[in-house]
């Protein structure tokens, strides 16, 4: 250039060759330039540098717009050859879409599952700032929990801190309802507060929000359980009977809409807890019980662990008042001397569904975070399999589409166009795995539903956040899954390909073979997983459990026959079909948990002593369900001293520290029918010990059990004969029905509560089995399609094999040797970590299986046959080919 | 008629004035210069490439100067389908416009 030549600003020119990139645009940078140094000769070089800036600035929105208008164009050409490419390889991409299906189907399933368990007790508008009061009670070993305190905290609660808004207690109760002719059995009901339409959002349908609830003897129902009593009347007004010792009448107040299904209670029935008050309830004045569960609304802004901190001074100052009025000594003593630790803490009630700790005993079962976790973490790795089988499979035919590449590129096309086209063809079969997906959700839907035992809706897919998860994971499935092949195959050198040559080699066929180890390693961790939970399973059920749980029927609510229940048990042994009968209201798996303080002779003061399970029963229980005496006897009717005698089982001789037993003498401190004034110590005479029974889950060791004799008329217990079960339980109806019409008959089975004890491990094991499952089909899928492909691109090797007189088996060794050295890796690498982890399961269970070498040669066994079935069909059509019409063209 | 825009008509008109000297800086300047208003040279220049791809435009390229940092200019000239167009366009205008004399441009004030 003349006289000092005017420079474009080095930096403008950077950026704008930067968003450009140098090759597609160079002309227009050209054109800036030479624009550029014209203004710079007309009006000087600082106007000519503003314009430059200028342009640069308002470059990218005019880019962007020409960008899009053009992608447009480029993607409706992308998406023709995608669909044609799909479909002259009809066979390829139905078993790739298939298997990203699968993995994509297994995601949303525990997408809705978890999006629902995360959901629970949403729907109240105050959620965030609801939470209630657990405890957590220690004293040596034993640690309880629960969601409950005395009743006059929540009042104290109120008062004293500010932060609390409000406050609503319950306290659950099981009813006989009467209105008019109609009965029912009612047992989601309880008493609570005025203040629980206020704190929940449960809409009060009818009745007066002020009044509702707030007067003793006044009871609020939901809207199906007013429909059922009331049909289409207004119920508000009216009046129910509730059948406790003598039936009284409750009027309703209000009517409630139904508490939604995503709530961790549902009551059907409101009572006022004003009418416990009335009735000078004693618990309603204590501090010192855990009674009540209590939940506070708190305000806006309030600290949680702030107000949680203040919590157990409270409680323990107004303790200490109770405790000097009660018995003269001081609360710390009381502590001291029985060695309790009670803590209590606040939990917000968005956590109580998910994190509420085992044993807590809430309204109604709650679920688990650890599902929770268990299901992403397993269908995570199915989706990660399901995306490296279509990486490994576009991959591997990469192959047959070198040339295609090889000619676009020598006809002109630009690197970023193919990686487009790839990454375009990509997404159309994940989005069509997408809609597969949906369509298996909606088939399995049931069955996902059983396994994870609960309800889930299909259409909550169409939510809006869900679908919008749904569609970012699959795109972003189909961009990740579509990468590396894009990117891999637009890489080739078109010379090579086009003389015949494929590009690639040993990296590209090890990263092949490390994705296939990964998707066996998976499955196989997931196949031992299966065999561990089940075996686990079937050893519980065969356990000796020292009693015998079949063949065992209990009628349920046998006390509501007073003393004609033993008439009833003597009546029933007159039939054939009946071999023993007890009646006991403790029944074993899971125990009904009674703790009470039992103390050995010479203890100062046995009421502090450590609370044991006391079970009280008659002469049969012990015959009836079959547990055996390992020193002394049963309770005998010969011996009338026996209502004063107890059997213990092994565990409790060692709890108590007995070398010899029989003759020992046990206290227990009584409270007689005159209230606490009539405590006294009660001796009992040790005349028998039993062989310890699993009383409680496998899971944890068997505990201190004492017995008594007495009357306890909770659950007859029947010993009945294998033949003509429904016949013995027809018979008990009928007798029921007559000595109590009206009352509906309950009666259960002792190895159906036995195997509901263990339905989360029953739910681990078919989950875990059917993941597994599919962890194989994938992977199977993903090996059936590399063989084929490896079959092809070796088919002129193989044509020279048979030609020099290879057999077909030879030939069929020759290819299957390298996966089954991929599988055996993959089950060697695997091994540890299957052990490990189902070692740590197996670790919850105080009594459990161990993990033989058979669960991991079963695995791969199980593993190998699956590679060598998929990969020895492939191999064996290869291998069959006429070798003349494979070399022919040679 | 084919719908273009108005700048797609300015760029069109402005090949056609340049004859064999149409590349992206005359097109731009030109139309600038006109119009009065101060343009993005990205903005004629993505119209134009469309132009050039929809087939009213083909083009070839020139010389590379120094002034351009070495990069070539790319000329344009105008095929049949844009004459075509532009030919649409015009008589389109003229039944438009006519009849409004008030609306008339005045003298000295034309292109």
């Amino acid at each position: 250039m003349k006289g000092g030549p005017a420079r474009s600003p080095r930096l403008g020119h950077r950026v704008l060759s930067l968003v450009l990139g140098r090759g597609e645009h160079d002309v227009l940078l050209g054109d800036i330039e030479e624009c550029f140094s014209g203004l710079a000769k007309e009006k000087g070089e600082a106007a000519a540098r503003l314009w430059y800036w200028g342009q640069v600035v308002r470059f990218l929105p005019a880019y962007i717009f020409f960008s899009i208008s053009w992608g447009v164009d480029m993607f409706k050409n992308y998406l023709v050859t995608s669909l044609r490419n799909i479909k002259k390889h009809k066979g390829y991409s139905f078993l790739n879409v298939l298997g990203l299906a699968i993995g994509m189907a297994a995601c949303l399933l525990v997408l809705l599952y978890t999006r629902d368990e995360l959901s629970w007790d949403r729907y109240n508008k105050n959620a965030d700032r609801i939470c209630r009061v657990v405890f957590e009670l220690e004293r040596e070993d034993r640690k309880m929990v629960g969601a409950g305190v005395g009743a006059p905290v929540a009042a104290a609660m109120i008062k004293g801190f500010p932060e609390v808004e409000d406050a609503v207690r319950f306290s659950e109760v099981d009813l006989q309802v009467r209105c008019g002719e109609k009965q029912f059995r009612e047992s989601r009901a309880a008493y609570t507060d005025p203040s629980f339409f206020d704190i929940f959002s449960v809409p009060l349908l009818k009745g007066d929000r002020e009044t509702a609830l707030s007067s003793p003897k006044t009871l609020a129902l939901s809207r199906s359980t007013a429909l059922k009593y009331f049909g289409r009347e207004d119920p508000v007004g009216k009046s129910l009977q509730l059948l406790d010792e003598k039936p009284e009448d409750y009027r309703v107040t209000g009517v409630f809409e139904d508490i939604p299904r995503a709530s961790h209670f549902h009551f059907d029935i409101l009572i006022s807890l004003a009418t416990l008050e009335a009735a000078g309830e004693p618990t309603m004045t204590s501090w010192m019980t855990f009674n009540y569960p209590t939940y506070f609304l708190l305000r806006e802004g309030a600290s949680l662990p702030g107000l949680e901190a203040k919590l157990p001074s409270l409680i323990s100052t107004h303790s200490e008042t109770e405790m000097r009025q009660l018995s003269g000594g001081s609360y710390a003593d009381f502590l001291s001397k029985t060695g309790m630790k009670i803590d209590y803490h606040l939990q917000p009630l968005t956590r109580i569904h998910l994190y509420s700790p085992a044993g807590l005993g809430d309204f109604e079962p709650a679920g688990d975070i650890k599902s929770v976790y268990l299901f992403a973490t397993v269908a995570l790795f199915i989706l990660i399999l399901a995306a490296v089988n279509f990486v490994n499979l576009s991959t591997a035919r990469s192959a047959g589409r070198a040339k295609e590449v090889g000619l676009r590129k020598v006809l002109g096309s630009f690197r970023g166009a193919l990686v487009r086209q790839f990454l375009v063809e990509s997404l159309v079969l994940s989005l069509m795995a997408l809609a597969i997906a949906v369509l298996i959700v909606r088939f399995v839907l049931p069955v996902f539903e059983q396994i994870s035992g609960k309800e889930l809706r299909f259409a909550a897919l169409g939510q809006p956040v869900t679908a919008a998860i749904v569609m970012a994971l699959t795109l972003a499935i189909g961009l990740l899954a579509g990468a590396y092949p894009a990117f891999f195959i637009s890489a080739f050198r078109p010379s090579p390909i086009l003389r015949g040559q494929l590009a690639g080699g040993v990296k590209r066929g090890r990263f092949r073979r490390a994705l296939v180890v990964f998707q066996f390693a998976v499955s196989v961790v997931m196949i031992v997983g299966t065999f561990v939970v089940s075996g686990q399973l079937r050893f519980i059920q065969t356990k000796k459990l020292g009693f015998n749980k079949d063949q065992v029927l209990i009628l349920r609510r046998a006390s509501l026959l007073g003393n004609r229940a033993e008439t009833l048990k003597e009546e029933m042994l007159t039939f054939p079909q009946v071999l023993k009968a007890s009646l006991s209201s403790y029944l074993p798996v899971p125990s009904s948990q009674t703790f009470m303080p039992v103390a050995r002779e010479g203890d100062p003061n046995p009421g502090l002593a450590l609370p044991i399970s006391v079970w009280t029963v008659d002469h049969d229980y012990l015959d009836t369900l079959e547990i055996k005496i390992a020193d002394g006897r049963n309770f005998s009717r010969q011996f009338p001293s026996d209502s004063q005698a107890v059997l213990l089982n092994q565990a409790a001789v060692r709890h108590f520290r007995f070398d010899s037993p029989l003759g020992q003498t046990l206290l227990r401190v009584e409270v007689g029918p005159g209230g606490p004034s009539s405590r006294r110590t009660v001796p009992y005479a040790v005349v028998g010990v039993v062989e310890d029974f699993h009383y409680e889950s496998l899971r944890d060791v068997i505990r201190p059990l004492v017995m008594t004799l007495g009357p306890s008329r909770g659950n007859l217990i029947l010993r009945i004969k294998t033949d003509d079960v429904s016949g013995t339980i027809g018979i008990l109806r009928q007798k029921w029905e007559t000595l109590l019409p009206g009352e509906p008959f309950e009666y259960a089975f002792l190895d159906e509560r036995f195997d509901r004890m263990y339905r989360s491990e029953l739910r681990l094991g078919r989950t875990f089995g059917i993941f597994a499952g599919l962890a194989l089909f994938i992977g199977g899928l993903g090996l059936f399609g590399l063989a084929s492909f490896a079959a092809i691109k070796r088919m002129r090797e193989i044509g020279v094999h048979k030609v020099f007189g290879a057999t077909v088996l030879d030939i069929v060794r020759l290819l299957v040797r390298e996966y089954v050295l991929l599988v055996a890796l993959a089950n060697l690498a695997a091994w540890p970590i299957a052990f490990w982890l189902m070692s740590r399961w197996l670790d919850g269970f105080a009594y459990r299986t161990g993990i033989g070498w058979g669960v991991f040669v079963a695995t791969g066994a199980l593993t190998l046959a699956i590679a060598l079935l998929t990969v020895g069909y492939q191999s064996f059509k290869a291998a069959s080919a006429d070798p003349a019409a494979v070399l022919k063209y040679e | 008629m084919e719908m273009l825009t108005k700048l797609e008509e300015l760029i069109l008109l402005s090949v056609l004035r340049l004859k064999d000297n149409a590349y992206g800086t005359t097109i731009y300047r030109h139309i600038q210069s006109v119009t009065g208003k101060n343009l993005s040279l990205g903005g004629v220049y993505f119209p134009l490439d469309r132009l050039a791809r929809t087939g009213y435009l083909r083009a070839y390229y020139g010389e590379a100067t120094e002034e351009r940092r070495g990069l070539s200019r790319r000329y344009y000239y105008l095929t049949d389908k844009g004459i075509e167009a532009l030919a649409d366009i015009r008589r389109v205008n003229e039944v438009m416009w006519a009849g409004f004399p008030e609306l008339a441009p005045s003298e000295g004030d034309h292109r």
